[in-house]
Parts: structure tokens; C-alpha cells; sequence
């Protein structure tokens, strides 16, 4: 079976198990909602924040929220696509992950639609209409040059995220239990991506661009889209440089993820 | 006639574990992480067996003995420590998908089935998945919502399914696609008497009309009794016999004991008895005779019996193949007893 055949069985295994939560799960709705209002929270909290320092580093409240927003639309899409890794620990645990390798297709399809979320479609929403509002407030233009950083930015930004997770569940291949520092790094790695990365400290902002290089893949698009100066220097090589790390590292996961699976082969749990 | 090649043929296969030797007391799991001691347990030593086409095997033993170690390796989860297996011409650990589309694969502990969806999709999914045509899912599927009785729960999740009906959708799950081989483990663990029937009368019908091959583990020796010829036992990982069911009832089965309560004016003069009989008289209308299997089956122990007493109640313990396998255990012979 090729690979398309296996992603179209993968959507088809998603639309299913979507479809069955809608009608077995009767907070569905609910769900939607509290995550919602979560994430209000959240925009309001930044808001009153910036009120306080009205232009930290140079960046106005608009400006941040469309950060904010570039990134919360990447991680919400992958934090939807990635579920099913959550489970891969426990399933590892077990001996359930057996059962993915009893089938005739890629383990990580298998792996990633273990279990399909739909509550995160509520944040993604909510994390697109605040672009769109920042956007216009900021009254940007919508040109060919910003419109292929934005596709660059979120596509890369979504692989990224997904591969961040599939790290978290590639450890657990060798050490169970260990979710807490997945989280630990994953969504840490969200939050701080959603301030200006210049306010941290030089060798905290060196690592964290390079190891998990998701400021120049969201950080430095949406600097050149807003014309804002480059306090790193970087803006002249940032968006080839974006998708080539992003390459790098969903092969460096890949191979990694291969090398869990194999370690699972050979111990058995 | 050349004999046609085995569906599963598997050489000296070993698989060993590295167990972490616990420490107790405090800081012991820091200490067990530390330490680099741990203990070696042969899961599967040095097995050796084929398995021809359209042939049922039960694979019994202990908890712990091995057998689902054997299966895992046989499916491609686990890779042998050494030792090499064939099945349906393919190296399961090198070429795990390419098998997986030819062989079932149940584990009666563990659904295969997507937990949050209903049956019906779940087997629509594996239709696609393993690209089954049309007709063939069809026909399938209609024996087994016959055989397995699925209409009543096709509509409901797994996750509210029974024990029962889980297993049923698992087993319906794994012929979807004809594979050649089914391999079971433990399919009928925690089943009542009604489900087990029905699970034993769909793998005997598919075994006839389609010759799929089987493996199967149980610790329930009717599944054995009922559906293979042909049993294989294992003992802390080594094959301790490989042959019929029959032979290892007549190697370990002792005797065959047949209680006897008889008329009040008869009585059984013990002197004189057959060869390979013994009796014993136990109370005053009751009688105890132990039948060499070598010479004597239970039919014609009875009949035997019925010729020298008015025979008012017979009770017969044909030994069990769980008391054989018992008695295979106790016994101390080590080496594995090939029939082949
Ligand atoms: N992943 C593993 N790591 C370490 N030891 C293991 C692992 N899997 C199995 N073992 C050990 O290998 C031996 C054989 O186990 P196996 O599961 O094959 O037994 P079994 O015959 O299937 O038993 P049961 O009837 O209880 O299912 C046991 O001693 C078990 O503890
Ligand atoms: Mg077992």
C-alpha cells in the first residue's frame, strides 16, 4: 500500500472516530465550549499584561496578539493531529502498541489517530478570528510575499509542533512514564514562542531558536510581515532558513521514531 | 507427491528478556535504575516445529511458559534472540506488513478493534485497510454475523461491547481479509460456555471450508479437545511435546478409572481380571477399576464391564488432558517428544 493510500485510510479512520464522538459523546458541545473560554482567558491574560508595559521590546499590544495568534493556529492544528501520541506511552506500557504492529500500515498513521480530539477545533477557531482581527487592526496588507510567509510559517510551524510531540512519544519507547516531560517541554516550548524573543536572556534565546527552531519558523515571518527591526539579524536569511530546519528535524524525528519502534520490536514493551 | 511447503516453519527460535532485578527497601527503584544488574529469562528456548497447511494446533503451557512470546515473534511484534521462523514464505520481523495483509492475528486480551467506534465501522475500516474486494467482505461478513451472532451489537461501540461479544468482533475482524493463517492467542480466555461454543464452531467452519491454518494458545483444554488434532506443549520455554492429541493422552494420560455401583445381590470376583485391569473394591455395592490405555479405550472398558455385572451406575474419568499435562510436568523426561 503507498502512501496515499495510507493517509486517505488514516482521514478515513479520523472522520470516523470524529463522526462517533459527535454522537456518543453527548459533551461534546460542552467541551467545545470550556476550551473556548480557556482560551479567551488566555488572550484576555496577555492583554492586561501588555496594558501594564504597553511596548515591550519595541512590539505594540496588536502586534503581539498577531503573534500570539501565528503560533496559536500552528500549535492548536498540530495539538489536533498529534492526539493519538498522548496514548503511545500508555500504550507502550501495556503491550498495546502490539496491536499497531499487527497491521499493514505505518505505525505512526496507526499511532497519531489512536485517538482523534475535536475539543482542540474550538481553540483553532478562536486562534484564527484573533489573526484576523489583529490583522486588520493592523491593517496589513494580503500580497503574494506575506501570504506565501504565512503558509510557509504554519505549515512548517504545524510539522514542527507534531514532530516536538512525536519526541515526547518517541521517549517512551525506552523510558515509560513520560508524559510530564513531554508536556514540560512541548507546551513550554508554546509559551514562550508566544512573546518576543528578544526579552530573553542571549544563550536561552540561542538554544531555543536552534534546538527547537520554531522563532524562525513563526517569530521571524511574522517580524518581516511586520516590518519590525531584527534584533538578531537574522530577517535576510530566516525564511529559507525556516523550512530547511524544519526539514531537518521531522527527518531527525523520523529516524528517531524509527529507532523507538525498532527498540520496541526487540524488548517487547 | 511433493508435500506442499509449510505454512509456518520455525527453526532452534530463542528469545531471551534482561529483567532489572528489583531492589527493595528505600531508594529501591533508584537503585534497580542505577545498577545495571538484571536477571536473563529464556522466554523461548531452542523451538523447533512446522506447521502445515489447513492443520489446527493448539500450543498449550503454564502461565509464563512461553506462548505468547512464540506468537509474538510469529507475527512480527518481537524479534528473536536467535533462531529463525518462516511464515507464508516470510521473515514476520523483516517483513511485518507484507505478512500482516496474509495472516489473522487475535489476542484475547487485547482488542484490535478501534475502542470508540461501532463494530460495523470498525470492519468497514478493515476492509479498506486490507483492501478486501467487495465480494469477498460480503461473504465474510455475512458468515460471520451468522456464525458469531454479530447482529445484535454491530451498531454499538467496543467499548460498551461485552467480553464475549468483544471477542466475537475481534475474531469476525481478523478472516475479514481470507488470511491463510489465523493465529489465536487465548481466544476463548473469560468466555461463558455459549460463546466459547460459538467461537469454537466458526474456527472449525472456516478451517473446513476455506483450510486456513491455525495457531492457537489456550489454557482451556476443550478448545484443544474440540478443535486440534494436533497440540504442542510448552514448558519455561522449551517444547516439551509436538504430536496428537491422542498420542499424548496415551504417553501421559494414566490409567483409565472407571466407579462402578452395581445390583445388590451381584458382586465382582477381582481375581481372573483381563490384562492391563485392575480393580478394587471400595464399598460394599461399589467397585474401582483402573484400564491400561495401552489395551483398553473407555468404550470398551464399559463394555467389558457390562458383560460381568448388572451395572446400576458407571462414573469414568478418561483422565483430562489438563490432568495429562499436569502429569507431563511432574514427569521427569527432558527431552522434547517430536512426533514428526
Ligand atoms: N517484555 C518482556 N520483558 C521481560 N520479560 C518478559 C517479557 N514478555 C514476556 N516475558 C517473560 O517471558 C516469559 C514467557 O512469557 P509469555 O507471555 O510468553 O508466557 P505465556 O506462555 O504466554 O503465559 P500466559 O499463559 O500467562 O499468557 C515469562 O517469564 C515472562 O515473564
Ligand atoms: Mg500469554
Amino acid at each position: 500500500m503507498d502512501w496515499q493510500q495510507e493517509l486517505g485510510l488514516t482521514w478515513r479512520i479520523a472522520k470516523l472516530r470524529i463522526a462517533a464522538q459527535m454522537q456518543f459523546q453527548g459533551s461534546f458541545l460542552m467541551q467545545l465550549f470550556g476550551n473556548s473560554i480557556m482560551t479567551i482567558m488566555e488572550i484576555v491574560t496577555v492583554v492586561i499584561f501588555f496594558q501594564q508595559f504597553p511596548a515591550l521590546g519595541g512590539w505594540t499590544l496588536d502586534e503581539v496578539l498577531l503573534l500570539y495568534a501565528m503560533c496559536a493556529i500552528a500549535f492548536e492544528i498540530a495539538d489536533t493531529m498529534q492526539n493519538g501520541l498522548d496514548l503511545v506511552p500508555e500504550q507502550v506500557r501495556t503491550g498495546d502498541f502490539d496491536r499497531l504492529l499487527t497491521r499493514p500500515i505505518s505505525v505512526y498513521l496507526q499511532a497519531i489517530t489512536l485517538d482523534i480530539s475535536v475539543r482542540h477545533i474550538g481553540k483553532t477557531i478562536l486562534a484564527f478570528g484573533l489573526f484576523c482581527w489583529a490583522w486588520l487592526r493592523l491593517d496589513l496588507a494580503l500580497t503574494s510575499e506575506t501570504l506565501l510567509l504565512l503558509t510557509s510559517a504554519w505549515i512548517c510551524g504545524i510539522a514542527l509542533f507534531i514532530a516536538i510531540f512525536t519526541l515526547g512519544a518517541i521517549v517512551s519507547f525506552w523510558t515509560v512514564g513520560s508524559i510530564e516531560v513531554v508536556n514540560a517541554i512541548s507546551y513550554g516550548g508554546s509559551d514562550l514562542a508566544q512573546y518576543p524573543i528578544h526579552i530573553y536572556r542571549r544563550w536561552f534565546r540561542t538554544i531555543f531558536i536552534w534546538l527547537i527552531p520554531i522563532g524562525f519558523v513563526i517569530y521571524y515571518p511574522t517580524l518581516i510581515i511586520l516590518d519590525k527591526p531584527d534584533p538578531l539579524g537574522f530577517a535576510p536569511i530566516a525564511p529559507a532558513i525556516g523550512p530547511l530546519l524544519t526539514i531537518a528535524f521531522v527527518a531527525l524525528v523520523s529516524l528517531l521514531w524509527r529507532q523507538g519502534v525498532n527498540h520496541y520490536h526487540s524488548t517487547g514493551s | 507427491m511433493p508435500s506442499p511447503d509449510p505454512i509456518v516453519s520455525v527453526t532452534c527460535l530463542t528469545r531471551t528478556f534482561q529483567r532489572r532485578r528489583l531492589h527493595r527497601g528505600r531508594f529501591g527503584a533508584l537503585r534497580a535504575l542505577a545498577s545495571r544488574q538484571s536477571d536473563t529469562v529464556n522466554a523461548v528456548s531452542d523451538i523447533t516445529f512446522d506447521i502445515q497447511p489447513g492443520e489446527m494446533v493448539g500450543y498449550i503451557g503454564q502461565n509464563g511458559a512461553g506462548k505468547s512470546t512464540t506468537i509474538k515473534m510469529l507475527c512480527g511484534i518481537l524479534v528473536p534472540t536467535s533462531g529463525s521462523a518462516t511464515v507464508l514464505g516470510a521473515t514476520p520481523w523483516r517483513q511485518r506488513k507484507q505478512l500482516a495483509h496474509r495472516i489473522g492475528v487475535v489476542f484475547g486480551q487485547r482488542t484490535q478493534l478501534w475502542w470508540d467506534l461501532p463494530l460495523r465501522d470498525s470492519l468497514h475500516l478493515l476492509r479498506h485497510m486490507y483492501r478486501v474486494p467487495g465480494d469477498r467482505f460480503a461473504e465474510n461478513l455475512a458468515t460471520a454475523r451468522e456464525v458469531l451472532d454479530l447482529d445484535p451489537f454491530l451498531a454499538t461501540p467496543v467499548r460498551q461491547l461485552s467480553l464475549g461479544q468483544r471477542m466475537r468482533g475481534d475474531l469476525a475482524a481478523a478472516i475479514l481479509h481470507d488470511p491463510d493463517l489465523l493465529i489465536l492467542d487465548e481466544p476463548t480466555i473469560g468466555l461463558d460456555l455459549l460463546a466459547k461454543d460459538r467461537i469454537r464452531d466458526f474456527l472449525r467452519t472456516l478451517n473446513r471450508t476455506h483450510g486456513t491454518t491455525m495457531l492457537l494458545t489456550t489454557h482451556d483444554l476443550g478448545d484443544i479437545e474440540e478443535l486440534c488434532e494436533r497440540v504442542m506443549v510448552i514448558d519455561a520455554g522449551r517444547l516439551r511435546f509436538d504430536g496428537n492429541a491422542t498420542a499424548l493422552q496415551h504417553q501421559f494420560g494414566g490409567d483409565i478409572e472407571i466407579g462402578v455401583d452395581v445390583a445388590h445381590d451381584q458382586t465382582i470376583a477381582l481375581a481372573n481380571l483381563p490384562t492391563g485391569v485392575t480393580g478394587e473394591h471400595l464399598t460394599a455395592s461399589t467397585w474401582m477399576f483402573r484400564f491400561d490405555r495401552g489395551l483398553w479405550t473407555s468404550g470398551s472398558a464399559v463394555r467389558w464391564l457390562t458383560t460381568i455385572a448388572e451395572l446400576r451406575d458407571v462414573s469414568i474419568n478418561d483422565g483430562s488432558l489438563e490432568q495429562m499435562i499436569r502429569d507431563l510436568y511432574l514427569s521427569d523426561k527432558t527431552s522434547a517428544h517430536n512426533v514428526n
